[in-house]
C-alpha cells in the first residue's frame, strides 16, 4: 500500500491491526487508558480506541504514522530511564505522572525534544475522538461512552424504531 | 466543445441558484444548472459524528473532496499557508447538490428592517464602528424583500411561531407550518427568558413539523445539523426547487461540473461558460444569461478568474471591489451548568430564541439574535463545550462527562459583523486545484467593534442561562481573525455606486448586461441572524425580475 511507501523498514503490523505492532499496541493500550482508564464504564482501550487510531493511521491519519511510531518508541524508553519498565507495565498513577509532565511540556527533553506537548496534544485529540466518536471507525465499542453519558445508540432508519431505542435507560 | 446554446446557465446548486434557475425554467426559459459537488440522496445521511459538515476530523461528506480543492490562508501575523477543506483556516460551507441547505441546522431567519440600513441607524450614535470600515446601508429595504421572505418561507417550508418576537419587520402571513413541541431545555430557557423580561420565542426552521409539500415530519434525531436528514424532512433546494425545476423540462442539472470561467465578448458581456466536468473534459456552454452562486468565497473566486480585454483584474472588478468585506457571524455566547438533567435527546436541539438584543444596545452598532444550540455530540461536548476548569482527561475527566453531558446549555448567537475592507478573497498567485485553476486566498481581521459587540451579547446569554438556574456559567468569546465561513458573505457587494459596489439592486453584475450575482456574496452586512432566508429571498426577487425583463432567444 502507499501508506508504506518509503519506509522499506517498515515493521510487521500486530495480528488483526494495519500499522501498529504487537508493542505499540500495548503502549498505546496503556497511554489512552491513562487519559480514560476503565471504572464503571469502560475505558479507552476497552472501547476500541486503539483500533481506531490503528485505523486511521492508514487512513485519515497518514501523515501522523512517524509521530506514533517515534512517540511510542521514546515514552516507552522515557519510562524505563525513569523506573526501569516499560510504560506500559506501569502502575495508572506513575503513567498519569508521566503524561502530565507532557502536558506541561516537561518531558525529558532526551526523548520529547518539546518537552513531550506535541504528541500528548496528538494522543489526547485521537483518543477521545476514538472514544466518544461514531463506533463505525473502531472506537466506541458497544456504544461504550454513549451508554456512559446516558444518550440513546444510534436509531435505525424509521420513527418506531427510534422510540424502542429511546427506552435506553436513563442514569442520573 | 461548446455545446447548444440556453438562455441560462446557473453556476452553483447552493441556496440561491436553483431559486433562480427555478424561476427561470418556470418562465419557460431553457436553463443548465452547474454544480460542482454530487446529488446525495437521504440514504447517503451518514449521521458519523466524526464525519459532517460540522466536524470534519474525518473530511467533509458534502463536499470539497480533501485533495484537489486548496486554498490559501493568511493569518494575522502575515504567515500564509495552504489550506485542505478540513483544516482551519479554509472556511468552508458544503460543495454538493443543495450547498449548505442539503446539511444545515435551518434556521429561517429574517434580517431586521435596521440590518438593511446600519448606517442610517449608527453613523451618529456610534461613530466608532464606522472608522476603518464600510458600514453601509443596503440599496434595497426590508419592505421591498418582504414579499420574497413570504415566497421562500411558504416555498422552500419553514415552521415555527414567531409571533412572540416583538422586534421584527412587519410580515403579512404568518409561518405556514407550527413549530416543533418545546424539549426540556427550552421551557427551561423560556422561564429563565421571562424571569428576565425577555421575550423568548419558537425559532423559524426550515424544517417540517408536519408533513408538507408531500415530505413527511422531523422525527426528532439527535444528528440534525451538519448532516443530511434520513427522513427528509430537513428542506432545502435540493427537495424543493430543484425537482420543480427539473418537472418542468426546462430544467438540466449537471453534477460534479466545475465552472473555469466565465467568457466574455469585447463588449464585456458574458457569451457562456467554461468548465471541467467529472472526468475533466473542459466545456464551453454558451448562454444568454449568466447567474453566479458559488458562495462568497468561490463566487469572488470565479469573477476574479474571469478576465477579458475589459476586465484585466476580473470582471466586476474594475473598482477593485470583488472579494473585498468577507464577513460572516461572530458567534459568541455561554455554556451553563445546571443541577437538574436539562437533555432529553430530541433533535434538532435548537428551539428557543430572543431578538432582544439584536439593536438597541447601549453604545453597540449592532447586536446578535440569541438562541439555544443543536444537539451537542458527545465528541463535539468533550472537544469544545466542557467547562474549562474541567479535567481534560483522567478519572475526573470521565466523571466530569458522565455527570455535566445533560447538564449543559450552551446558549450563542450571531454577533453582526462590521465589515472591513481588507477581509477578502483574492486570487492566490501560485497555487492551483486539481483543474489548474487559480484557488481562493483568504485574509483580513474582524474590526475590534464587532469583539466588542459580540463580547456584550456573550454576556447577555450567560445573564440568561443565569436567570434560567444555572448554578455556573462559562463564556464563548470571540477569535481576531477573518471570519467567513458556513455564514460567509459580502464579496460582491450590492449598492447603486458602481464606484462602491459590484451588483447592483437586483443583482446584476455593473459593467454588464448579462451577468447576475445571486448569492451571500451580495449582502452590504449580514445581519444578526443566521443568512439563508435573507439569501433565498433575494434570489427569488432577483429571478423573478430575470424571468419577467430578461431577453430570452
Ligand atoms: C452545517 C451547516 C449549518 C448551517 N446552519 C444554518 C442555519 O441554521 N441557518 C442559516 O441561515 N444558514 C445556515 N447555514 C449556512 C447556509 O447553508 C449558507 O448560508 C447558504 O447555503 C449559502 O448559500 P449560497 O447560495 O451563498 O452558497 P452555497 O449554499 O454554499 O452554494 C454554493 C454552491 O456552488 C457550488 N460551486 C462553487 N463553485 C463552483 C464552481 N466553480 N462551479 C460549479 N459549482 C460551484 C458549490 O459546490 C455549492 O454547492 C449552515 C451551513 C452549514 C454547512
Ligand atoms: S432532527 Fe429532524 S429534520 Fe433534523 S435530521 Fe433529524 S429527523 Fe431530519
Amino acid at each position: 500500500m502507499a501508506a508504506a511507501a518509503g519506509c522499506a523498514r517498515r515493521p510487521a503490523p500486530a495480528a488483526g491491526y494495519r500499522f501498529l505492532t504487537q508493542a505499540e499496541v500495548e503502549t498505546l493500550g496503556a497511554w489512552v487508558d491513562t487519559l480514560i482508564p476503565p471504572d464503571e464504564d469502560p475505558g479507552a482501550r476497552d472501547a476500541g480506541v486503539v483500533r481506531y487510531i490503528d485505523l486511521q493511521l492508514t487512513r485519515w491519519f497518514r501523515r501522523h504514522q512517524s509521530e506514533y511510531r517515534e512517540a511510542l518508541a521514546h515514552i516507552d524508553r522515557w519510562a524505563r530511564s525513569r523506573a526501569g519498565r516499560g510504560f506500559a507495565g506501569l502502575p495508572l498513577d506513575a503513567r498519569e505522572e508521566m503524561l502530565s509532565l507532557m502536558e506541561q511540556g516537561e518531558a525529558d527533553r532526551a526523548w520529547f525534544p518539546d518537552g513531550g506537548k506535541a504528541a500528548f496534544e496528538l494522543v489526547l485529540a485521537h483518543a477521545m475522538q476514538g472514544f466518544y466518536g461514531n463506533p463505525r471507525h473502531g472506537g466506541n465499542r458497544g456504544y461504550a461512552s454513549w451508554k456512559m453519558i446516558g444518550v440513546p445508540p444510534m436509531p435505525v432508519r424509521g420513527r418506531e424504531h427510534y422510540e424502542a431505542e429511546r427506552t435506553f435507560p436513563e442514569k442520573t | 466543445m461548446p455545446l447548444p446554446e440556453v438562455d441560462a446557465v446557473v453556476i452553483g446548486a447552493g441556496a440561491a441558484g436553483p431559486i433562480v434557475a427555478k424561476e427561470l425554467a418556470f418562465a419557460g426559459w431553457r436553463v443548465v444548472l452547474l454544480e460542482k459537488g454530487r446529488w446525495n440522496t437521504p440514504a447517503d445521511c451518514r449521521k458519523d459524528d466524526l464525519r459532517n459538515q460540522r466536524n470534519p476530523t474525518l473530511g467533509y461528506p458534502f463536499g470539497p473532496e480533501e485533495e484537489g480543492n486548496p486554498r490559501v490562508f493568511v493569518d494575522l501575523n502575515g504567515r500564509e499557508r495552504i489550506v485542505k477543506p478540513s483544516q482551519p483556516g479554509y472556511n468552508n460551507n458544503a460543495f454538493c447538490v443543495g450547498g449548505g441547505t442539503l446539511s444545515y441546522g435551518a434556521m429561517a431567519w429574517r434580517y431586521h428592517p435596521n440590518d438593511f440600513r446600519m448606517r442610517s441607524t449608527y453613523a451618529a450614535k456610534v461613530p466608532r464602528a464606522f472608522e476603518n470600515s464600510t458600514l453601509e446601508d443596503w440599496p434595497i429595504s426590508y419592505d421591498d424583500l418582504e414579499p420574497y421572505y413570504e415566497k421562500a418561507e411558504w416555498e422552500i417550508g419553514v415552521s415555527g411561531d414567531v409571533s412572540g418576537d416583538p422586534f421584527q419587520g412587519p410580515r403579512r402571513r404568518p409561518l405556514p407550518m407550527p413549530p416543533l413541541p418545546p424539549t426540556r431545555e427550552h421551557e427551561i430557557l423560556e422561564k429563565g427568558a421571562r424571569r428576565l423580561g425577555l421575550h423568548p420565542f419558537s425559532i423559524p426552521m426550515l424544517r417540517n413539523s408536519v408533513p408538507y409539500n408531500g415530505r413527511p415530519a422531523c422525527m426528532r434525531c439527535r444528528w440534525c445539523v451538519g448532516f443530511a436528514c434520513e427522513v427528509d424532512a430537513k428542506n432545502g433546494t435540493q427537495n424543493t426547487v430543484i425537482p420543480a425545476a427539473l418537472a418542468t423540462g426546462n430544467l438540466e442539472l449537471r453534477t460534479q461540473c466545475a465552472v473555469r470561467e466565465i467568457l466574455l465578448n469585447d463588449r464585456g458581456n458574458a457569451t457562456g461558460v467554461a468548465y471541467f466536468d467529472r472526468d475533466g473534459r473542459l466545456w464551453e456552454q454558451p448562454a444568454r444569461y449568466v447567474v453566479v452562486s458559488c458562495g462568497a468565497i468561490e463566487s469572488a473566486r470565479l469573477l476574479l478568474n474571469s478576465r477579458s480585454r475589459l476586465y484585466p483584474q476580473g470582471l466586476g472588478n474594475r473598482h477593485d471591489w470583488v472579494g473585498r468585506n468577507l464577513q460572516g457571524h461572530t458567534y459568541t455566547g455561554a455554556n451553563g451548568l445546571f443541577e437538574e438533567i436539562v437533555y432529553d435527546d430530541l433533535g434538532p436541539g435548537a428551539s428557543i430564541a430572543i431578538c432582544d438584543y439584536v439593536h438597541g444596545n447601549p453604545g453597540l452598532a449592532g447586536g446578535a439574535m440569541l438562541a439555544n444550540e443543536f444537539i451537542r455530540l458527545p465528541y463535539q461536548f468533550v472537544s469544545g463545550i466542557r467547562d474549562p476548569e474541567a479535567p481534560r482527561w483522567g478519572r475526573a475527566h470521565k466523571e466530569f462527562v458522565r455527570r455535566a453531558y445533560r447538564r449543559i446549555i450552551p446558549v450563542q448567537g450571531p454577533t453582526q459583523e462590521i465589515p472591513v475592507f481588507d477581509s477578502r478573497v483574492t486570487l492566490d498567485p501560485r497555487v492551483r486545484d486539481r483543474f489548474g485553476i487559480p484557488v481562493a486566498r483568504i485574509s483580513g481581521y474582524r474590526h475590534p467593534h464587532t469583539i466588542e459587540i459580540s463580547e456584550y451579547t456573550a454576556q447577555r446569554a450567560a445573564d440568561w442561562l443565569r436567570a434560567s438556574g444555572a448554578v455556573k456559567v462559562w463564556l464563548r468569546r470571540a477569535g481576531r481573525g477573518v471570519s467567513g465561513g458556513q455564514h460567509q458573505a459580502g464579496t460582491c457587494r450590492m449598492g447603486n455606486d458602481p464606484k462602491t459596489s459590484v451588483v447592483d439592486a437586483w443583482c446584476r453584475v455593473h459593467d454588464t448586461d448579462n451577468v447576475y450575482v445571486v448569492d451571500a456574496s451580495v449582502h452590504v452586512t449580514n445581519g444578526a441572524y443566521n443568512p439563508v432566508l435573507t439569501i433565498m429571498a433575494i434570489a427569488y426577487r432577483a429571478g423573478q425580475r430575470l424571468a419577467k425583463e430578461g431577453r430570452r432567444a
